[in-house]
């Protein structure tokens, strides 16, 4: 077994009849299992079962409307799809193996190709006025439980601020964080008031359309089959949630690499809208998620967690504050820019 | 009915494998199959198979994972319908049974036995609603072992100078009657219960075999155990000890239920039924006795477990 990788509990592939096959591992909670039967990947998750459950159930339903861009989890030979874990926390799933993900190989415009894909998904998953069980069930981000995550994003920057005032010398971190700390923190007010207007308008009302969003949408967990089809893997973090969240996500992550040129940016949300048009509202709320500085408040969180910070670690964590300041303002135009053209007359 | 190679044939292709060579063993059939090896096993009772069916499932979605259970048919049922009898698949389980000398087995006996009944309450919620097991509580009620076996021998005259075996009995009905209430209300459970039933698998312990069983009130099964473990033991207390204290890690059993297996055991079984063959051959009453010696053994040490426990109890509160 590779260094860092888990454990795997070999009694799990007694329940598939896959106890006498190669395993090789591939990632530290994914192995690559080599039967006569096929190729099988077998992964360990640290997400609750039950909520592996609902997404598998969403999955089996995506592919009865032949959406070959997902994959099911492989029921075991008693017929479960997820196997909780017997020792601590999470669960192993079986899938079929498609191939090697997007991390190794370049496929050119990928890009628009899975967006077109989210969007098809979204389209075949979206539900209006979730029944309140189903949002129990499905831990559902709402747009309150939102708001009062990125309270704890505020607070965060108003703690950091005040401990960077406070600093006789303050470190190099300190000082590129207050450059710009005033204007990063107005911002995140202004996307919380927002949020919250529009807590109060959506989710008292019921009127937020629901899809089943992926989560983690990036190279990894994008695969390609030998058609050269791609197909959608890794869907622990995916949750019934608003179409934005996804896109929001695949943005902040993707659109970096191109600077967040805006002529981009169009072409891929318009690739995305020819299947599935965002509502008025959802822009509005999209343009808010763009707003807020999601990966500087990751940044200065990490910069806190580092108990022991070595000089080399100063200068990683002030040149990715940088880097991820330079983002934010590229980010701050678009939505502007997004705000102005997108939006239409009410 | 037995199974047959044709009929084992026709059975696997209810199933996702193919069949490669197979042999009839008694009560079923073994195969081997380009999924391993498999073993089909016929039940006489629907109402006793899906009782199995639901303990196993029970266990092993409560976490208990290396259970045997019924693999699934092409139609995802887990046991066929062969008419006046049904058949279950499951894997063939070879490996290492449990070492009765080896505090760490026996240990792990207990804890999976007790994780048995934990699930067997759980099934008893599910399904004793059903009719189908309720002739079996009720025979177990108007004909409890204990009873029958004193009403057998109040009419053999041998027994009338067998004083002491009387008052055991005796004492044995008296801890019964004080628990009987309770043997209504505990689930059902396996007449008989061996340390054979677990195997070790590349090192997990698996829990295996209880094909149609005689059903019994909970703790007949531990009865019929700790005899096992003890006597072949080498009549050991301490794996005895090991036993109990892997049980009572996973489950602690009400004062109620120690007194229950108290009655059972203080049941002098084994000299009534050597009086019962000596009315047909001729049988020598010193091993017997001398076995005897050994179970009251067992009987004291449970008496004083169930001392400490109460001591304990009473301090804590």
């Amino acid at each position: 077994m590779k260094r860092g990788h888990v454990s795997l509990d070999r009694a799990v592939l007694y329940e598939y009849d896959l106890a006498h096959d190669p395993v090789i591992p591939v990632t530290p909670n994914v192995w690559k299992i080599q039967s006569p039967f096929g190729s099988f990947a077998l992964k360990k998750s640290s997400t609750d079962p039950g909520q592996l459950f609902n997404i598998n159930n969403q999955l089996q339903r995506l592919a009865a409307q032949n959406f070959s861009a997902v994959i099911p989890f492989v029921p075991n030979k008693f017929g479960e799809s997820v196997i909780p874990v017997q020792s601590g926390q999470g669960a192993y799933y079986v899938t079929t193996w498609i191939g090697e993900n997007l991390e190794k190989t370049s496929v050119q415009g990928w890009e628009t190709e899975v967006l077109r894909l989210i969007a098809l998904m979204h389209q075949y998953t979206v539900q209006v006025a979730i029944p309140s069980d189903m949002l129990k069930k499905w831990h559902v981000i709402t747009a309150r439980r939102l708001m009062r995550r990125w309270m704890n994003g505020l607070q965060l920057l108003n703690g950091f601020k005040e401990q960077c005032e406070r600093e006789k010398y303050p470190s190099p971190f300190f000082v590129a964080f207050m450059a710009n700390a005033s204007y990063i923190i107005d911002t995140v007010q202004q996307s919380i008031e927002i949020l919250r207007l529009r807590a109060e308008k959506v989710d008292d009302r019921d009127e937020m359309r629901y899809v089943l969003c992926h989560g983690r949408l990036h190279r990894g967990n994008i695969v390609r089959r030998r058609n050269g089809r791609l197909v959608l893997i890794d869907f622990d973090h995916a949750n019934m949630d608003t179409p934005v969240r996804d896109l929001a996500l695949f943005f902040r992550r993707h659109m970096p690499a191109y600077d967040w040129h805006t002529r981009t940016a169009d072409e891929w949300l318009s690739h995305y809208e020819k299947i599935f048009p965002l509502t008025n509202d959802e822009k509005h709320l999209l343009a808010i998620y763009f707003m807020y500085p999601q990966k500087i408040i990751r940044c200065v969180q990490t910069y806190l967690s580092v108990s022991s910070s070595s000089s080399r670690s100063e200068m990683v964590m002030v040149q990715r504050l940088e880097k991820y300041l330079h983002q934010f303002l590229l980010i701050r135009d678009y939505a502007r820019y997004f705000l102005r053209t997108r939006l239409d007359p009410v | 009915m037995t199974i047959t190679r044709t009929r084992a044939n026709a059975i696997s292709k209810q199933y996702p494998w193919k069949i490669y060579r197979g042999r009839t063993f008694q009560g079923g059939y073994f195969i081997l199959t380009n999924r391993g090896k498999k073993k089909l096993t016929l039940w006489h009772d629907r109402n006793v198979l899906e009782w199995s069916h639901c303990w196993r499932e029970t266990m092993a979605t409560g976490g208990f994972r290396t259970v045997e259970r019924f693999l699934l048919t092409r139609d995802k049922k887990p046991y066929l319908d062969l008419g006046e009898k049904w058949v279950t698949a499951t894997d063939h389980y070879a490996g290492k049974h449990p070492d009765y000398t080896s505090r760490r087995d026996m240990k792990i006996v207990g804890k999976c036995l007790a994780e048995l009944h934990q699930s067997l309450f759980d099934v008893q919620k599910k399904i004793e609603k059903g009719e189908g097991l309720s002739r079996f509580r009720q025979s177990m009620i108007n004909d409890d072992a204990v009873a029958k076996k004193l009403r057998e021998l109040h009419g053999k005259k041998k027994t009338e100078n067998l004083m002491n075996l009387r008052k055991r009995m005796n004492r044995s009905v008296y801890f019964y009657k004080k628990v009987a209430s309770l043997t209504r209300e505990l689930p059902l459970s396996h007449e008989t219960f061996s340390a054979k039933n677990l195997v070790r698998i590349s090192g997990s312990w698996y829990l295996y075999g209880c094909y149609n069983p005689n059903l019994a009130p909970l703790h007949h099964d531990t009865y019929h155990l700790v005899r096992e473990i003890y006597q072949k033991s080498g009549w050991n207390l301490e794996s005895v000890q090991s036993f109990f204290d892997g049980y009572r890690r996973e489950r602690e059993p009400a004062i109620q239920e120690w007194i229950y297996l108290l009655s059972m055991l203080i049941f002098p079984s084994d000299i009534l039924n050597a009086v019962q063959e000596e009315e047909s051959r001729m049988v020598d009453p010193v091993p017997v006795m001398e076995k005897q010696a050994y179970w009251d053994r067992l009987t004291i040490w449970i008496a004083e477990q169930m001392d400490q426990i109460t001591k304990k109890e009473r301090v804590s509160r």
